[in-house]
């Protein structure tokens, strides 16, 4: 996340300099404009020079993930998985950013965390059946993150049926977006 | 204010006039009663100023959505008031307003009456017989000091007689609760059957405020929605709320540390305990029959199962232990057996298993669970009737049916449809079986819904404070209200 920030802000001010050189070259110079993109060009290239998120070192490091480090990035950044109608089970495609998820937890930078798993379903059936529901998708991430070797004791579940969707609309779109669990990690 | 006065005044001979001109047709001569439609025009008219200024601070509010037109004529003249204030409650309209609620019973509106009886000696049979009512309700009003008393009469309009005669005597706070009871009184003669106008409801509202925030509110009201009452306000979700059997306890479920755990609250002090605090679920707590014991739901962790807790000992028993969802627990009138949602066959049915209380307080599983829905693809939440011959539920039929209240005969196994909203939730039954109140949450704002037992009659209570939900009918109150 640093990381990416980073780089974008980089990526952007190294933009607005090229565009402010193309003006300059353009004609009409004014001073400031003149020995700024020098100076810049320089930094930008010192600065993309593979300085990793932390996190990100630490998933690359454990050699559990075969990814680059903007996959593993992007997988790290997906902390909500999805679920379908009155399912528990996770997606095939889930298991990969699941997998980065444990490979940081399990790492000296994410050794120390403590996470908490929140179980959310859509608002069809009972709130009381959705509360259980919701536990069943939130215990199916803590367990396949058990079976990666993270101890259950960092990880606490907590469901909250369909007390906090994030889309309130009645229709299948929302109920979708509803059906997820979430890491939260401390 | 003397100028208000003057002019409500005006208004009310304007009304009264109306009234006597229609009189005059049917009764000629009865110049007395001239007067006194006055008076009671005013006291009514003051009444009707009194409600709106009410209604306007009522959270519930009441729509019919399906008559019935088989409902039995009664009409409940004005009661007269003979103190010096004014009358702060229009307690014939709150009779009024629980016959037409109960499904039995058409009110006659007031415009269409020609005389406003107080008592026997102003009743003309002839007048109500031409109306097509077949009861009428008449009640006069003392106030001596603080209290209230009420002496009602219910006439049989056919057999030109009185059949009931009563008094009910209060409080300026307790004038709704006194005619709530005359409602029972009434709707009993007339029945046989006891009135469930004496109870309360409590319920969730839920105010979206974005979606990081919503506020929630625990409230409980009368059964007709009115003086409703807040038991406990949160950032953080509130559910499945529960009466203890005498209604002077409320068990439920709050999220307010984060978590979910479950409290029992008295409502007189707003006392309040924390029963259970598990990682993991707590859910679902509903008071034993006699009000010993709360069946509850825990997950520890690990998977959800229903548990008993002993509240003299607090004592927790397991009662189910599979892999599965149980939960939605509900006790059988006779405490000897507890009803369940499980998905253990698969999808979300109903199950049922015997309990047994120790003399040590433990409670024990009796064989095994046996499964008592078979119908559809989803049923969840039942709640037993009274004479536990059968049960209000939460029914999915195949393909693309809705989440509707059903009711399911124990005995013969069939399942009747109640309801056809979309994403009917929390059913719960009134004391006397008659009535049941649900949560409708498909429309723009969640409201509650009230249907008869027979589906003949139903109608909705919105809130003003967005969603309501979670509802659940009261006991009966009896002598304290």
């Amino acid at each position: 996340m640093r990381f990416v920030n980073f780089v974008k802000a980089a990526a952007l001010s190294a933009t607005a300099l090229w565009l402010a050189g193309c003006a300059s070259t353009g004609g009409e110079s004014t001073s400031n404009v003149d020995t700024a993109p020098e100076t810049v060009t320089e930094e930008v290239v010192i600065e993309t020079t593979p300085v990793l998120d932390p996190a990100v070192q630490a998933v690359i490091d454990s050699g559990d993930v075969q990814a680059s480090p903007e996959q593993i990035e992007q997988m790290l950044e997906q902390k909500t998985f999805h679920f379908g109608f009155d399912s528990s089970k996770l997606k095939e495609d889930d298991y990969k950013a699941l997998d980065v998820q444990a490979a940081f937890l399990n790492s000296r930078e994410g050794r120390g965390k403590n996470i908490i798993i929140q179980g959310h379903t859509d608002e069809r059936g009972t709130r009381t059946y959705n509360l259980a529901l919701g536990e069943r998708r939130a215990n199916a991430v803590k367990n396949y993150l058990v079976a990666k070797g993270v101890s259950p004791s960092r990880i606490e579940v907590i469901s909250f049926g369909f007390e906090k969707p994030l889309d309130p609309a009645h229709n299948a779109e929302a109920w979708a977006k509803n059906r997820r669990a979430h890491i939260v990690i401390n | 204010m003397k100028r208000l006065f003057m002019s409500v005044i005006g208004q009310s001979f304007s009304v009264s006039r109306t009234s006597r001109s229609r009189a005059g047709q049917a009764v000629s001569g009865h110049l007395f009663r001239e007067g006194f439609l006055r008076r009671v025009n005013l006291w009514m008219l003051m009444a009707a100023l009194l409600m709106t200024m009410q209604n306007a601070q009522a959270i519930l509010t009441i729509e019919v959505t399906q008559g019935n037109d088989k409902a039995v004529k009664v009409a409940v003249s004005p009661f007269s008031w003979s103190g010096k204030k004014i009358l702060p409650e229009d307690m014939a309209s709150v009779v009024e307003n629980d016959l037409r609620l109960s499904g039995l019973f058409a009110p006659l509106p007031r415009k269409d009456m020609l005389s406003f009886p107080s008592g026997a000696k102003d009743v003309v049979y002839r007048d109500w017989n031409i109306l097509g009512a077949s009861y009428l309700v008449t009640g006069q009003v003392k106030q001596e000091g603080a209290t209230f008393e009420v002496d009602y009469q219910l006439f049989d309009i056919v057999r030109q007689k009185s059949i009931l005669k009563g008094k009910a005597r209060g409080v300026e706070s307790q004038l709704r609760g006194l005619a709530h009871h005359i409602s029972d009184a009434v709707y009993e003669k007339i029945t046989g059957i006891p009135g469930d106008f004496s109870t309360r409801i409590m319920y969730v509202t839920a105010d979206r405020k974005s979606v990081e925030r919503t506020d929630y509110r625990l409230n409980y009201a009368d059964a007709d929605g009115q003086r409703q009452r807040e038991i406990l306000r949160s950032r953080e979700p509130i559910l499945s709320p529960s009466w203890s059997p005498d209604g002077s306890r409320v068990a439920y479920v709050s999220f307010e540390s984060g978590r979910p755990a479950i409290f029992v609250q008295e409502l007189a002090t707003g006392k309040r305990q924390k029963l259970t605090g598990y990682k993991g679920l707590n859910s679902s707590p509903v008071f034993s029959p006699d009000g010993k014991q709360v069946a509850l739901v825990l997950s520890k962790g690990d998977n959800p199962d229903i548990y008993v807790m002993d509240l003299a000992t607090n004592k927790l028993s397991q009662i189910t232990s599979h892999f599965s969802i149980d939960t939605e627990p509900d006790w059988m009138p006779d405490g000897k057996s507890l009803i369940f949602t499980s998905n253990r066959g698969g999808s979300a049915q109903i199950y049922q298993v015997g309990v047994n209380r120790l003399s040590n307080g433990t409670v024990v599983a009796e064989g095994k669970p046996k499964r008592l829905t078979f119908t559809g693809k989803f049923n969840a939440r039942a709640k037993v009737f009274p004479d536990g011959k059968s049960m209000a539920l939460v029914h999915k039929g195949q393909g693309a049916a809705e989440f509707n209240i059903a009711i399911l005969d124990l005995d013969t196994g069939r399942l009747r449809l109640l309801t056809s909203a979309r994403l009917e939730d929390s059913p719960s039954v009134s004391p006397g079986g008659r009535r049941l109140i649900y949560a409708v949450q498909g429309g723009r704002n969640g409201e509650l819904g009230i249907v008869t037992a027979d589906g003949r009659v139903k109608y909705r209570l919105p809130s003003a404070e967005g969603d309501v939900r979670e509802p659940v009918w009261g006991p009966s109150l009896g002598a304290q209200r």
